[in-house]
């Protein structure tokens, strides 16, 4: 078996999730920075600048509030840019011998599929794929043990 | 004495078509069948030469057989072929496509041609037999 495509797999969502993160890791860096400078706002301010005081503090507290609502939108568009995560990992379920090559395909496909129907159908799709593989080898290693390994 | 080299002969002669027949079945015997999904999939990978791999191989007999089909049912298949020496495979370059994954592309052996050949011929004797049947 060659352990090239897995290896390559790894890097591949390896690099994506650190993109990721180190992203949502800076927009938290500044809702953080934006709820200090809410506090300093409604600190420094004295009675005849509140009003200023108080645009500032709402405009830093909204961006302090916005920044993690896009990060976890950021998140989820990153998780339904691929085939469902919990599917590809009930997969090891698998025999390793076809596990890689049948991965690749159903992935390929996944796109093509997602492409004509839609994220939501060629998710549905994907986890048909991935349960009925998943039964076809039980069902296969259950009469192997009934029968013996040629049966 | 005549009577007795006529049953040494007789024995010989059944001694031999006996043993004619064991070998014609071993024979036999050593040439795989295929079913009838086993087939399709042969013809599925005939079909595709060098572009027969998992996705396309699904993707065709679905379309042929107007079923939904599992991957894991071409790859079983697939799996028996090779067993019996029907098919061979290799393994092609990863693809950023497929996260990486290097494409296993199956061809169809010598033997698997003639499997092929054999079940068509069958098919082929069986329905012939039925449609005369049907016309007596």
């Amino acid at each position: 078996m060659n352990k090239e495509p897995l290896a390559a797999t790894q890097d591949v969502s390896r690099t994506e999730r650190r993109k990721l993160a180190a992203g949502n890791f800076r927009m938290m860096i500044l809702a953080t920075a934006g709820l200090a400078a809410t506090a300093a706002a409604l600190r420094a301010a004295s009675d005849d600048h509140k009003g200023i005081g108080l645009f500032v503090s709402i405009l830093a507290l909204v961006t302090a509030l916005a920044l993690p609502l896009v990060a976890v939108a950021n998140y989820l568009e990153f998780r339904e840019a691929g085939p469902p995560r919990a599917a590809k990992f009930l997969f090891i379920l698998v025999p390793k011998i076809v596990r890689e090559d049948a991965l690749g395909d159903l992935v390929e496909e996944f796109e093509i599929v997602k492409k004509d129907f839609g994220a939501p159908r060629a998710a549905a799709w994907f986890w048909f794929q991935i349960v009925s593989t998943i039964a076809i080898y039980a069902c296969r290693g259950l009469l192997a043990i009934i029968h013996g390994p040629k049966g | 004495m005549a009577n007795l080299f006529e049953k040494v002969e007789k024995t010989l002669r059944a001694l031999r078509g006996s043993l004619y027949y064991v070998e014609h079945m071993r024979e036999r015997d050593d040439s795989p069948s295929i079913g009838g999904f086993e087939e399709l999939v042969l013809l599925a990978v005939l079909r595709l030469r060098d572009e027969a791999y998992g996705m396309p191989i699904r993707q065709l007999l679905a379309e042929a057989t107007g079923k939904p089909m599992s991957i894991g049912a071409v790859y079983t298949t697939l799996e028996r072929l090779k067993g019996k020496g029907l098919v061979e495979d290799r393994q092609g370059e990863p693809t950023k496509e497929r996260g990486g994954r290097a494409k296993r592309y199956f061809r169809v052996t010598g033997a698997g041609e003639a499997a092929l050949d054999r079940a068509r011929s069958a098919r082929t004797s069986i329905a012939g037999a039925a449609r005369l049947e049907a016309w007596a």
